[in-house]
């Protein structure tokens, strides 16, 4: 395959004299990355680098450009980026050989980088939202700081890209997006991958795009620095194209290209150049480099392993303590809900709630901010249909400090999502070595008994359980909601996804338990809630969310009919699941039902029933109620039917007990 | 105004100056109601419940595994001031106490919600409707379909059943014929005043004393009697052995007790206060005695299960004590016990009756009466003479020795092998060493049979 396009003469190199500092820190930035192929080569590090080099000067033209406060976002290929922002030899070299001293403890990597407001992830486009987030917050906060987000010419490919150029324009965000075209992905043509043209995707959006190279480093510092002053001094978002070439292999043995197509640039890269027309300057910079990254290697070398145990400890040991359930204030769930967030918006600024038809008069499609953008303006914004860009906005405004609230309108649509909860939220914390956290909040609805048909009815939490660093939460009407999200906002420290199921937001939440029981909860925020049948249980049924009302009918029914009692075990938060409430009541009767409306298979209730034999330690009953393996249909009838109801668990909660007998 | 109530170690166990406590029913800081059982606690022969006679919130006072004194608190009821519901005390007498502020009892109805409501979101409000008090929760009650109409059926008052937040058929049925105890306290055992001869005082085991205490309860409610029979056998212990399904003399005698004790309901109640309380269940407990003290174990419904599942239920219970594993529920809610000795080579023993109820078998080992004679072993059951007497025992136990030996008979012909002697269970080749011979004959089942020379002479 031919070069892409012909090559133009090189620039002049005369302008070399104001650049020396920046040769400098490239030099450096070539001798450290030259130096982990080495340590790769001695098995030294661990998984495998995306070095920079050619592409040095992007990071050393940029970062020049900013100043302290402002932020960076960088991907896979980030090493450079990273160097060029901190200096920080010691950092980068002792976490990519996995040494406690590593700038995030050895668990990132070297895609995974943090210090002083630079971040990288290995995500292609991921982080894209999450910058403009930042920019965001720092507009938000009156900061005059600048967000730059570096991507690659291969993810262009990434929709959330668009997403993001399209709210941030919208949003007239501070942020600079910085494309290093260096015309391959991987092993891949952007000849065979890209359509159309480059700066005209920025300029779609009403974005000023402006194109830069490698080659000549006094353009690039110029342009780096005009286009982070249209970002600052205008406030609004800008793109930067830096055509560029990678010398060395995407990452380790996985060079296609043509030989002579790669030389042929390596007799145009700058340092090259700067090293035969200055080559005792270049030699002492590679000198001075040279003795930085051996002390860097000695000291890593010399450091421990890191150390990294599970995000949360042991589950608590001790038994758990019920009280009794009031609810002083019996009212609608969306009221409650509304009046929590009003209570969190007007008690801390920080508080901002985003998504999709949130603003007053509409007030979301299930009301539940009604009227809070008219009452915080600016903190309570419709976002366009973009949910991956929404959740990365808020995943970018809680690193900035903010306590975001995103609303996802129908849980169904987490789908789009997800990779900024899973890869994003959940793993900044950890993979950044605990400098940072991601205190940020996803609502949505979820569950069916509407008629919205399959894809506006279902229960999808399952698939976001069990990921570490996460909390989710599913409210229901017998502890308060408001007092639920009371609770988060003053403890919150991780992404938190609460499901808010459709029916709830029009019930009354009461303390009302059908005649002969009671509900009580644990003690401690988010606590799990149970129907106790005065003079205790012969049964457990274990539910959460919207099935609490089924549970309960049940549990009534099955007294009248057949004299069991059946005690109901509804925990407000499903992950990280705390098994105790369900273990103590199930070590009593021996029996369980487990009842839940999205599909069952490798679901909660799986998990709480293993929790169950795990501790248990004796043989228990158990069945399973959960809907048929197929999508919830639109129609009511037949919906109903596909929902798991009370008489369902009445059936279910037969068989147990002439099982357990 | 709280008031904090103390629940303390039952008052019809006043004999005792200590129990075990097994297990906790609820946890600390959970909401009781009046009659609610707390806690498990244990004596030698069996566990019981220790209700709380308060409603409210429970604080523990001491951990599991405690020795706590009667009379002491084992925890503390948390009473809001002045809606305290208490349970009716065991001996029937009603401590003057204010009435519980229950509204009138809800009787569910039919499907238990509330009419003209959806079934499925339907609750009965709280009665107390807007401003509750904090504690404890004063819940409405529920009547299962049944109780409700047993209710209905006799015309009774449910304020009757204001202690209980669900009420089943059972609980009705009990208020219909209540069973009461009456418990009276026997003398204090003192030392003689002026000692015959020098002594020196050890004190007993904990174990011992805590057995002791049991049987001195069993005993102060009876008016014990004794019979026993004969049982002429063959070689029963033998034929067991031998018997691949591992059947135990123990578990036939549990087998069959239970299967008789339906039809002898005065030996499966206790007395109480001039009536008969009959158990509606029959549990056989079997006496075990070893290294972790006496325990008595129990098989539920020991009349609905075969004799294999006894059987083997008889050989768990005994590895769970080997062990010293058995659980409270394991050792609760026996209504008979048997005592098999038959291994200990004793001919005969006087079993004592277990507290709540009418009486217990004693199994005795088998032996001959004469050398060379036929072997019996003998059956023995002390009852209470205040619910049967002794031809009904004599009765109970000739039926009793009548299966055990049809068993015996059925296992020797399962057996197969030489033909032997249907009595003595010789073999031919044995009956001829000592001169005899085996004959044809008919046994008692009217089944063919052999017997031998030396039996027949000996009857
Ligand atoms: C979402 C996602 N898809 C695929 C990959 C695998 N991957 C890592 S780097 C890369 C190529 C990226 O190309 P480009 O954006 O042009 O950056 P460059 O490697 O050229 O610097 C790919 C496909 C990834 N890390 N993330």
């Amino acid at each position: 395959m031919s070069p892409p396009e012909l090559l133009a003469p090189p620039a002049p190199t005369a302008a070399h004299a104001g650049l020396r500092p920046g040769y400098a820190r490239a030099f450096l930035i070539r001798g450290v990355e030259e130096r982990l192929l080495g340590l790769f080569a001695q098995g030294k590090l661990f998984g495998t680098v995306h070095t920079c080099i050619g592409q040095e000067w992007t990071g050393v033209a940029v970062a020049r450009a900013l100043k302290p406060g402002d932020t960076l976002f960088s991907n896979h290929r980030c090493h450079g980026h990273y160097l060029a922002w901190t200096d920080d030899v010691d950092g980068l070299v002792a976490e990519l050989m996995g040494r406690e001293t590593g700038v995030c403890r050895g668990r990132g990597g070297s895609q995974h980088l943090c210090k002083d407001g630079f971040f990288s992830n290995g995500i292609q486009g991921g982080i894209v939202p999450v910058a403009a987030g930042l920019a965001l917050g720092h507009k938000l906060a009156g900061r005059d700081a600048v967000s730059v987000v570096f991507i690659g010419d291969g993810t262009l490919g990434e929709g959330v890209l668009y997403e993001t150029l399209n709210i941030a324009s919208k949003w007239d965000l501070p942020l600079l997006v910085v494309l290093e075209n260096n015309r391959y992905a991987q092993s891949t043509s952007q000849v065979q991958t890209l359509a159309g043209d480059i700066p005209a995707r920025a300029e779609a959006f009403g974005i000023p795009a402006l194109r830069s190279g490698t080659e000549d480093p006094a353009r690039l510092l110029a342009d780096a620095e005009s286009a982070v002053a249209e970002v600052r001094t205008h406030g609004r978002p800008a793109f930067l194209e830096v055509e560029t070439y990678r010398l060395m292999a995407h990452s380790k043995g996985d060079d296609d290209r043509d030989p002579a197509e790669v030389a042929a640039y390596r007799e145009r890269d700058p340092l090259v150049r700067f090293a035969a027309d200055e080559p005792a300057a270049a030699e002492r910079m590679t000198r001075e480099a040279a003795a930085r990254i051996d002390a860097a290697v000695a000291k890593a070398d010399a450091a421990p392993w890191t150390e990294a145990g599970p995000c949360d400890g042991p589950p608590p040991a001790d038994s758990v303590r019920w009280g009794p359930t009031r609810i002083p204030e019996p009212d609608r769930a969306v009221t409650k809900i509304h009046a929590a967030l009003r209570r969190a918006m007007a008690a801390d600024e920080r508080v901002v709630v985003i998504g999709e038809d949130i603003e007053g008069p509409y007030g979301g499609a299930f009301k539940v901010t009604k009227n809070l953008s008219i009452e915080f303006p600016g903190r309570v914004r419709n976002t366009p249909i973009s949910e991956a860009a929404v959740v990365g906005i808020g995943n970018g405004l809680a690193l900035g400090g903010f306590r975001p609230v995103c609303e996802i309108m129908f849980g169904d649509f987490l789908g789009l999502a997800f990779d900024q909860i899973l890869n994003h939220a959940a793993k900044f914390r950890f993979m950044y070595g605990g400098q940072v956290s991601t205190p940020i909040v996803v609502r949505t609805p979820m569950g069916g008994r509407r008629g919205y048909g399959p894809t506006h009815s279902q229960s999808i939490e399952k698939h976001f359980l069990g990921i570490p660093d996460t909390r989710v939460l599913a409210l229901h009407g017998r502890y308060d909601p408001g007092l639920v999200y009371d609770e988060l906002f003053a403890t919150l420290d991780r992404p938190t996804l609460v499901v808010e199921n459709k029916l709830l937001y029009g019930l009354k939440v009461t303390d009302a338990a059908p005649a002969g029981f009671s509900y009580q909860h644990t003690d401690g925020p988010f606590p799990t809630t149970r129907l106790w049948p005065g003079g205790g249980p012969d049964l457990t049924v274990l539910c959460y969310g919207g099935l609490l009302p089924e549970a309960e009918a049940a549990a009534a029914s099955l007294f009248d009919e057949d004299e069991v009692a059946a005690e109901v075990i509804c925990p407000l938060q499903l992950y990280p699941f705390d098994p105790r409430p369900l273990v103590e009541s199930v070590r009593r009767t021996g029996r369980l039902v487990v009842v839940e409306e999205g599909q069952a298979f490798a679901g909660f209730g799986a998990e709480a029933i293993a929790a169950v034999v795990e501790q248990v330690g004796r043989r228990v009953a158990v069945r399973r109620v959960g809907p048929p393996a197929a999508p919830i249909p639109a129609c009511g009838p037949l919906e109903k039917a596909w929902l798991p109801t009370a008489p369902a668990v009445v059936r279910a909660a037969r068989e147990v007990m002439a099982d357990g007998r | 105004m709280a008031a904090e109530l103390p629940v303390t170690v039952p008052h019809e166990s006043v004999n005792d100056d200590s129990v075990k406590l097994v297990a906790w029913l609820v946890a600390d800081g959970e909401v009781v109601s009046a009659g609610q059982p707390v806690a498990e606690v244990e004596g030698s022969k069996a566990t019981f419940p220790v209700p709380s006679p308060h409603a409210g919130t429970v604080r523990l006072r001491a951990a599991v595994g405690d020795e706590v004194a009667v009379g002491a608190a084992l925890c503390v009821v948390v009473v809001a001031g002045g809606v305290e519901a208490k349970a009716p005390s065991k001996n029937g007498s009603h401590a003057a106490v204010s009435p519980p502020p229950v509204a009138v009892p809800v009787l569910a109805s039919g499907g238990g919600h509330p009419p003209d409501s959806d079934p499925a979101r339907a609750v009965v409000e709280n009665p107390q409707g807007g401003d509750p008090p904090p504690t404890p929760h004063q819940t409405t009650q529920r009547f299962s379909a049944a109780a409700q109409a047993l209710v209905k059926q006799h015309g009774l008052d449910a304020a009757l059943f204001r202690d209980l937040p669900l009420v089943r058929a059972a609980d009705v049925q009990a208020k219909l014929a209540p069973p009461r105890t009456t418990t009276t306290e026997p003398a204090a055992f003192a030392a003689p005043a002026k000692a015959a001869a020098a002594y020196e005082t050890v004190p007993l085991s904990r174990q011992k004393q805590t057995e002791n205490r049991y049987l001195r309860d069993g005993g102060a409610n009876v008016i014990p009697s004794q019979v026993s029979v004969l049982v002429p056998t063959g070689g029963l212990k033998d034929a067991l052995a031998a018997d691949p399904d591992g059947l135990s003399l123990t578990a036939l005698a549990v087998f069959e007790a239970g299967r008789l004790l339906a039809r002898y309901p005065e030996l499966n109640g206790f007395y109480a206060d001039r009536a008969h309380a009959r158990y509606t269940d029959i549990n056989i407990g079997f006496a075990v005695a070893g290294e972790f003290g006496l325990k008595v174990p129990v098989v539920r419904a020991a009349d609905t299960k075969s004799a294999g599942a006894i059987a083997e239920e008889v050989r768990g219970l005994l590895a769970a004590y080997a062990e010293n594993k058995l659980t409270p529920d394991q050792l609760a809610g026996g209504t008979f016990t048997v005592s098999d000795l038959s291994g200990e080579g004793i001919f005969a023993l006087n079993p004592l009756i277990v507290k709540g109820q009418a009486a217990i078998l004693g199994v005795g080992a088998e032996a001959r009466l004469a050398p060379g004679g036929g072997a019996v072993f003998s059956l023995t059951l002390s009852f209470d003479h205040q619910l049967a007497d002794g031809l009904l025992a004599a009765r109970f136990l000739a039926e009793l020795g009548e299966r055990l030996r049809h068993h015996e008979s059925s296992l020797r012909r399962r057996g197969a092998g030489a033909p032997r002697c249907e009595k003595c269970g010789r073999t031919v080749g044995e009956v001829r060493a000592l001169t005899g011979h085996l004959m044809q004959t008919v046994n008692d089942d009217g089944d063919p049979a052999r017997v031998c020379s030396l039996c027949v002479a000996g009857f």
